[in-house]
């Protein structure tokens, strides 16, 4: 026994993952600038800077690569990344142990 | 949603920090005290599986998507600071990496999609889930995703009130409570409620054995 059900549910998500690249409607709120052009006429002027860091990977999508490969892609990172951040803690505990 | 950078006004994002970092000043060392060998696998595979559901958005009628969250399954299971905890690293995760909402606004979708999500959903399991246990589980779910929608359209919708030019056009997000009350928590009650509350009775029925084979009972908040 031990982890391997929640394995087995990690892996059927991953399975799932294409599903979400199904859809190209934005989560409410979530539009493009323009839409505020459309909506109400003009884009207001802190909306315009947008993010204030460059993020490695924007929106899941690695250019030159299918849609589907850049989502596993990122996917396999993000839950790499959290594995490594709780073992991380655990370890910083650890010191503060000592 | 996850808030972007530049549709909070600083004011907004400077207070949401202040509200926050005790937050999670007290459930980081909440989390800590709770990870060791056993729990590790764990916390970080639920908060994985929080990541991954975040991915597989859904189509709702009216043009716009979304996606079920998983911090109400890591409350119930484990405790509702560490799933509180959980969410914020995920969230700062997207946000840094994949521009997946905004690092200015990370307090706010943390105070939303984590701490809203997982104490909502922490007290509403433990007040059903005498009298029904699946139940209890499905509406801890949906309740969650309400509530964070609430704290979303507020923090949104206040914006044109406080940040706006003097010929009162908006700086920031332009609109107010009368648009980003209905649209965001009625999509939530009718149809990201559902999902969630489905996500969190499966992962909850599936990982609570496992979860008691490996820990027994973690201490509650």
């Amino acid at each position: 026994m031990g982890y391997r059900r929640i394995f087995f549910l990690m892996f059927i998500l991953f399975l799932m993952l294409p599903l979400g690249l199904l859809t190209d409607a934005p989560a409410w709120g979530e539009w493009d600038l323009s839409f505020y052009e459309k909506a109400i006429g003009f884009i207001p002027e802190g909306m315009k800077k947008g993010n204030v860091i460059d993020p490695l990977i924007q929106d899941y999508s690695l250019e030159g690569l299918p849609p589907a490969v850049s989502y596993y892609l990122s996917a396999f990172i993000g839950t790499a990344l959290i594995f490594l951040s709780f073992y991380w803690i655990k370890i910083i505990r650890k010191k503060d142990e000592r | 949603m996850h808030i972007p950078d530049g549709y909070l006004s600083p004011a907004t994002y400077i207070s949401s920090y202040a509200a926050a970092v005790p937050l999670f000043a007290y459930g980081i060392k909440k989390l800590k005290e709770s990870l060791d060998e056993k729990t590790l696998p764990l916390i970080s595979s639920l908060t994985a599986l929080s990541f991954l559901v975040m991915m597989i958005n859904i189509p709702i009628p009216g043009g716009t998507s979304g996606h079920a969250v998983g911090a109400a399954a890591i409350s119930i299971l484990i405790n509702p600071w560490i799933g509180f905890i959980s969410l914020s690293l995920v969230l700062l995760i997207q946000a840094v990496i994949f521009g997946d909402g905004g690092i200015t606004a990370w307090a706010v979708n943390s105070l939303s999609m984590g701490f809203a999500a997982s104490f909502t959903a922490y007290f509403s399991y433990r007040f059903l889930s005498g009298f029904n246990r699946g139940f209890a589980l499905f509406f801890s779910g949906w309740i969650s995703a309400v509530a964070s929608s609430f704290v979303v359209a507020f923090f949104l919708g206040i914006q044109p009130m406080i940040a706006h030019a003097p010929d009162g056009k908006p700086l920031f997000f332009p609109f107010g409570l009368e648009i980003t009350i209905p649209a965001l928590v009625l999509s939530h009650m009718v149809y990201f409620g559902i999902v969630e509350g489905v996500y969190t009775f499966v992962v909850v029925r599936f990982i609570q054995k496992t979860k008691n084979q490996i820990l027994g009972e973690i201490n509650g908040v």
